[in-house]
């Protein structure tokens, strides 16, 4: 999941500008929003192991 | 709308008065003019226009052709408004952003050449929703664009321009396009036809793209059989579009004599919820076509949430990759909500996209097997009343989202199936909007879902009612 720390630090690295407060809101908001639904999509075409 | 109003007719038909000269080229035009004159004002359907004098010349060279018993082709004279994404040479081809305000193409898009070569006439260019990224036409330039049913609402879009225009017969019929229904939002929400033909039917070349996985660009108009006129000129292989090959040919169809045999299938579940107001009058179009020997089936269809998630993945991840650079220069320029969600979709990982994709494989099989056993999905276009200018959420199923969320609610799914759906007139809530019915189908089965859409509306005549006496008051 995206915290305000891992969002600032993602833009730092790649020379993007800061975000305006209400909008980095609305960034964190609907990126963590489709991370949360991101877990939901199935993996296919072969088996996802687990770790062993 | 009158029965003498020449843009009450079908395509079709008014070629036919125009071959025996009972009504000319000129008049037609300047009727398209005269309401454009007149409503424009008001609805903010057009952006840029032909100059009047330019455009009535054109229609009397092309009037001279007719006299001499000769015709350019199928569009003949035939009036034409195009989304302001589209290329074209004569005027400005915006996308509704400050950004391109200033910008001249250096060719016309092939779905416009292909217009121009069977004879339309270009009256325009339409509104759309900033970068066709927005399904409210709220966000634009040139302001939003009013419903012509009532101007407290949103047209829908992106393609909101095109369709009011059609809604107000300032032209015979429009040009969209449709990335999760930008061309059945607002031809729903406008009371029209309109139609998202199968993924490469028709060439994108010279429109600016939004999420090439799901683009496609699609005809708006009166009528169904309008639909399948113009998809019969403007579909077709292409070697500037990739996507856009001669594996499917596109055959206009006729009306079905009736709905007997047709299996249709109504999805239904949670996801699938619909405001009451909506489902009341797509229960009463369910009926008629019931009654015309449909079979009804109500079905579910699984793990449509995550679909949704796919889709979202794929276009935001493809949007932010085509403005990457726009965004680095000229953030500023962009709307709020359109920079935020681009801000979101530079955020998307390569491993996210991919597996996004893969799941489009597996749901794309999914549909696959629901199509062998049924000919077509029916549903409302939209699951609400479009909703007032402005009203930022509004709730679904007792759920809250945003306007647009709303909008595209149910449409996206054509999208990530690169499926064919028509959105046609089937009836009006209470408050006088227009309510969509929309019929999707197979992959290619285009002419199919035209020609049942053509039935309903040989049934019905919702399609012939018109926001023009109410809006001339």
């Amino acid at each position: 999941m995206w915290t305000e720390e891992t969002l600032i630090r993602y833009r730092l690295e790649r020379g993007w500008p800061p975000l305006a407060d209400a909008e980095r809101v609305q960034v964190l908001a609907l990126l963590n929003t489709m991370a949360q639904a991101f877990k939901g999509l199935p993996f296919f075409g072969w088996a996802e192991p687990e770790q062993s | 709308m009158p029965l003498s109003d020449p843009m009450h007719l079908t395509i079709t038909e008014l070629s036919a008065r125009i071959r025996r000269r009972e009504i000319s080229i000129r008049e037609i035009v300047k009727l398209c003019l005269d309401r454009i004159e007149a409503l424009n004002t008001h609805v903010n359907a057009f952006v840029s226009r032909v100059e009047a004098e330019e455009v009535l010349k054109t229609a009397e060279q092309q009037d001279l052709l007719i006299s001499r018993g000769q015709r350019v082709g199928h569009l003949h004279g035939i009036p034409f408004a195009i989304k302001d994404n589209c290329w074209t040479t004569d005027f400005p081809t915006t996308a509704c952003s400050p950004i391109m305000k200033k910008y001249r193409p250096p060719m016309d898009a092939t779905v416009v050449s292909r217009l121009r070569g069977a004879g339309a006439i270009i009256l325009g260019k339409t509104n759309m929703h900033e970068w066709a990224y927005g399904a409210t036409n709220e966000k634009s330039l040139f302001g939003a664009v009013r419903n012509p049913w009532n101007d407290k609402h949103i047209s829908g879009g992106s393609s909101g321009g095109s369709g009011a225009a059609v809604a107000c017969g300032m032209a015979l019929a429009a040009i969209g396009s449709d990335t999760a229904g930008s061309v059945r939002i607002p031809s729903a929400a406008c009371g029209i036809s309109g139609m998202k033909p199968s993924y490469g039917t028709v060439s994108r070349y010279g429109v600016f793209p939004l999420s090439w996985s799901f683009d496609a660009i699609g005809p708006m108009a009166r009528c169904a059989d309008d639909l399948s006129l113009i998809l019969g000129i403007i579909s077709g292989r292409d070697d500037k579009d990739a996507t856009c090959t001669s594996a499917y040919s596109y055959t206009p169809a006729c009306a079905k004599q009736n709905f007997k045999g047709i299996r249709l299938a109504v999805p239904v579940g949670n996801f699938f919820k619909r405001a009451p107001e909506v489902d009341s009058v797509f229960k009463t179009a369910i009926g008629e076509i019931t009654k015309d020997g449909a079979v009804i089936e109500e079905v579910e269809i699984p793990r449509i949430a995550e679909a949704y998630t796919a889709w979202s993945i794929i276009e935001g991840a493809e949007a932010s990759t085509y403005h990457a650079g726009f965004m680095e220069k000229s953030a500023d320029l962009y709307s709020s909500g359109i920079r935020v969600q681009l801000e979101v979709g530079r955020c998307i990982s390569a491993v996210e996209y991919l597996r996004a994709q893969q799941y489009q494989t597996l749901f794309n099989r999914q549909l696959d097997d629901m199509f062998s056993r049924f000919d077509a999905l029916v549903l409302p276009t939209l699951s609400v009343v479009p909703p007032l200018i402005g009203a930022g959420k509004l709730l679904l199923g007792g759920k809250e989202m945003s306007s647009q969320e709303a909008m595209i609610h149910v449409t996206w799914i054509a999208n990530l199936g690169g499926l064919p759906a028509v959105t046609i007139p089937c009836g009006f809530e209470d408050g006088g909007l227009p309510v969509g019915l929309m019929i999707m189908g197979k992959k290619y089965a285009d002419s199919e879902i035209l020609a049942l859409a053509s039935r309903y509306q040989l049934l019905t005549r919702w399609h012939e009612k018109s926001c023009l006496p109410s809006l001339l008051k």
